[in-house]
């Protein structure tokens, strides 16, 4: 069939980043896990969860590897294309400062003392809660590019200014365990620096993903 | 011999019509399919009954082009060798729209006969028996329909953007427009059937009163579609607009098939107009009108290509598009039928795919599609710069063997 007309038209590219924050949505439970296990002192079940957090990531860079290569010169997209792969490459970020976060546990078994115990569980929950609200905001942007609808863009703003409330509170909790983790007597350095690095890694998950709403922001922007 | 050529030539045109039915067709009614607007056998019927009576009614134009602007018949007296020519086109352009429909190369059947056309007119005349002038604007009409077609087609979507999507109330603003989105297809199409033409002409309709009819008729077609579409979509919010587009792209789909048909008609129709011609009159004439019966035989050969082929094409290019919503296919319909008619209005002999493929571009460079890939827009204008001599080389070497068969 002689079809030129075929050939125009190319796969959306937020067939991959749903796909992408569909990877991140699933890691969700499983990060949190991996950090509970590693509190109880359960290295296996710590093991198993981090092995299937990197073998995510790993499935997350193939998507991420797709949707760039679909991506060549010439081709016209409802937004900004350099904006599109920076998006990319902080949604990919939020990815692997996840996995950077069970990295770093992995390397040292750190007695983690009980008066940072519920701080930590916290900053995790506020991390899961920014892993969990990526999906949403792509979807309802892909809803968005569809409709043009005012509503659809409400429903993105909305998403960005969620994951910016968790990012905050993130923030809140991470201030305190860096100020907690420096100013306590008995913990070893050693220690010390596995949990501050520990706390800044987890911060970053949750600023990467900060700055992908920023730049989905700038994407819906009229 | 007038009988055989004539013969062949009937045979060869057969083909060419049933090919434009079978394959173009597809590139013009795939988008409405695709968008889910009309179903396979709505556009089959639709395909079928529209492009026959845009071949029948509208197709004249650009016949009487390719018949009587490429070829200057005063340097090719010999009705005999312009028979044999006209026939070689016929078959070379036959021949190549058989190879690129086998190879699936994008190139156009008009452009195909157009080259062909000058191929011939070069080894039986030389250079000066092609009017270039006529040539050359022909030429330029290729580069602008595409161009006219994006450019139509990007600022309906701006505008269906700007005034329905946008608003908060995007069901009751696309209302407010439903009559302009219903009535503008019918406009362009009452229009051309009226001003200057043999309709228009027998009613004794002038183009003034033409187009007040016109906007009288599309107007009255607008404001009961507006009527349709309030009483039949209940769903104010979430899917009402594209529903509401839904429908209209059965107009457009309409318009694109009508347009379709009055432009492509020629590409099967031409040569063979020229050559029965020259077969009832003996001479190289250049005033005798196009017969109806034959712009019938074209038309109904394309609704033929249309239901015994074009259902499986348009059946596996629509279920490829799934990125085109209706909004989306509404503006490249209406950008691709406009361009396709107007120009068959001014007698250019232009693709309708190409317009297509402008009128996509249009709506992609508006931010309406998740993904177009404007690189297709330098293959497509590779394959047209080589299809011309491909199909112009072609002619010149079988009416050399026809001349030595038959002369």
């Amino acid at each position: 069939m002689r079809s030129g007309f075929l050939s125009l038209f190319r796969r959306s590219p937020f067939d991959g980043l749903l796909k992408h924050a569909e990877v991140i949505r699933e890691v969700a439970p499983v990060f949190q896990l991996a950090i509970l296990a590693y509190l109880d002192g359960n290295f296996d079940d710590f093991e198993n969860y981090h092995n299937k957090v990197t073998i995510a990531e790993s499935q997350g860079d193939s998507v991420k590897r797709n949707i760039r290569g679909h991506l060549p010169h010439g081709i016209l997209l409802p937004m900004d294309k350099f904006q599109l792969l920076w998006y990319l490459r902080e949604q990919d970020k939020v990815l692997d400062a996840t996995q950077d976060s069970l990295h770093w546990l992995s390397y040292r078994k750190t007695d983690v003392p009980d008066e940072f115990v519920d701080d930590l569980l916290l900053m995790v929950e506020k991390v899961n809660d920014v892993l969990k609200s990526m999906y949403p905001m792509v979807a309802t942007a892909e809803a968005y590019f569809k409709s043009f609808s005012e509503l659809d863009r409400e429903s993105v703003k909305a998403a960005i200014h969620q994951i910016r409330d968790y990012e905050f509170q993130s923030d809140q909790v991470e201030r305190k365990l860096l100020s907690d983790a420096l100013s306590h007597g008995s913990l070893d350095p050693t220690s010390v620096f596995h949990l501050v690095r520990l706390v800044e890694v987890l911060g970053e998950v949750s600023n990467h993903a900060e700055n992908a709403g920023d730049m989905m922001r700038a994407m819906i922007s009229r | 011999m007038y009988d055989v050529i004539l013969g062949i030539s009937f045979l060869a045109a057969i083909y060419m019509a049933w090919n434009i039915g079978a394959n173009d067709v597809a590139n013009a009614m795939a988008s409405a399919v695709g968008a889910k607007a009309i179903t396979l056998r709505q556009a089959v019927v639709i395909g079928g009954v529209l492009d026959f009576a845009g071949a029948v009614l509208l197709g004249s134009h650009v016949t009487t082009t390719i018949r009587k602007n490429i070829l200057d018949s005063s340097l090719i007296t010999d009705p005999q060798v312009m028979m044999l020519g006209l026939l070689a086109a016929l078959l070379a352009a036959a021949f190549w729209v058989f190879f690129a429909t086998w190879s699936q190369f994008p190139v156009s059947t008009t452009h195909s006969i157009v080259g062909a056309l000058i191929g011939f007119g070069i080894v039986a005349g030389g250079f000066g028996a092609v009017k270039w002038g006529p040539v050359a604007a022909i030429v330029v009409s290729w580069v602008l329909s595409p161009v006219f077609a994006g450019l139509l087609a990007y600022l309906t979507f701006v505008f269906i953007r700007a005034a329905v999507l946008r608003r908060p109330r995007a069901f009751l603003a696309a209302l407010r427009w439903s009559p302009l989105f219903a009535g503008l297809a019918v406009l362009v199409t009452t229009a051309s059937l009226l001003m200057e033409t043999p309709l228009g002409t027998r009613l004794g309709i002038g183009n003034r009163t033409g187009f007040i009819y016109a906007v009288g008729f599309s107007t009255l077609i607008g404001v009961v579609a507006r009527g349709w579409v309030s009483r039949t979509i209940r769903d104010l919010e979430g899917r009402g607009v594209e529903e509401m587009f839904r429908r209209f792209q059965v107009f457009t789909s309409c318009y694109v098939a009508f347009a379709h048909g009055a432009n492509d008609v020629a590409n099967a129709i031409g040569p063979v107009a020229g050559i029965y011609i020259i077969y009832t009159t003996h001479s190289v004439t250049q005033e005798a009108p196009v017969p109806i019966y034959l712009l019938l035989l074209g038309g109904f050969f394309i609704a033929l290509g249309v239901f015994t082929w074009g259902y499986r094409v348009i059946e596996t290019v629509g279920s490829k598009i799934t990125t085109l919503t209706n909004t989306r296919g509404y503006a490249v319909d209406f950008g691709t039928a406009t361009s396709v008619l107007v120009a068959s209005k001014l007698g250019l002999p232009v693709s309708t795919t190409h317009a297509a493929v402008g009128a996509v571009i249009g709506v992609g460079l508006g931010g309406g599609l998740a993904a177009v890939d404007f690189k297709v827009v330098w293959k497509i204008m590779i394959y047209w710069v080589v299809t011309l001599p491909l199909s112009a080389i072609p002619t010149m070497i079988i009416f050399k063997a026809l001349r030595m068969i038959f002369i």
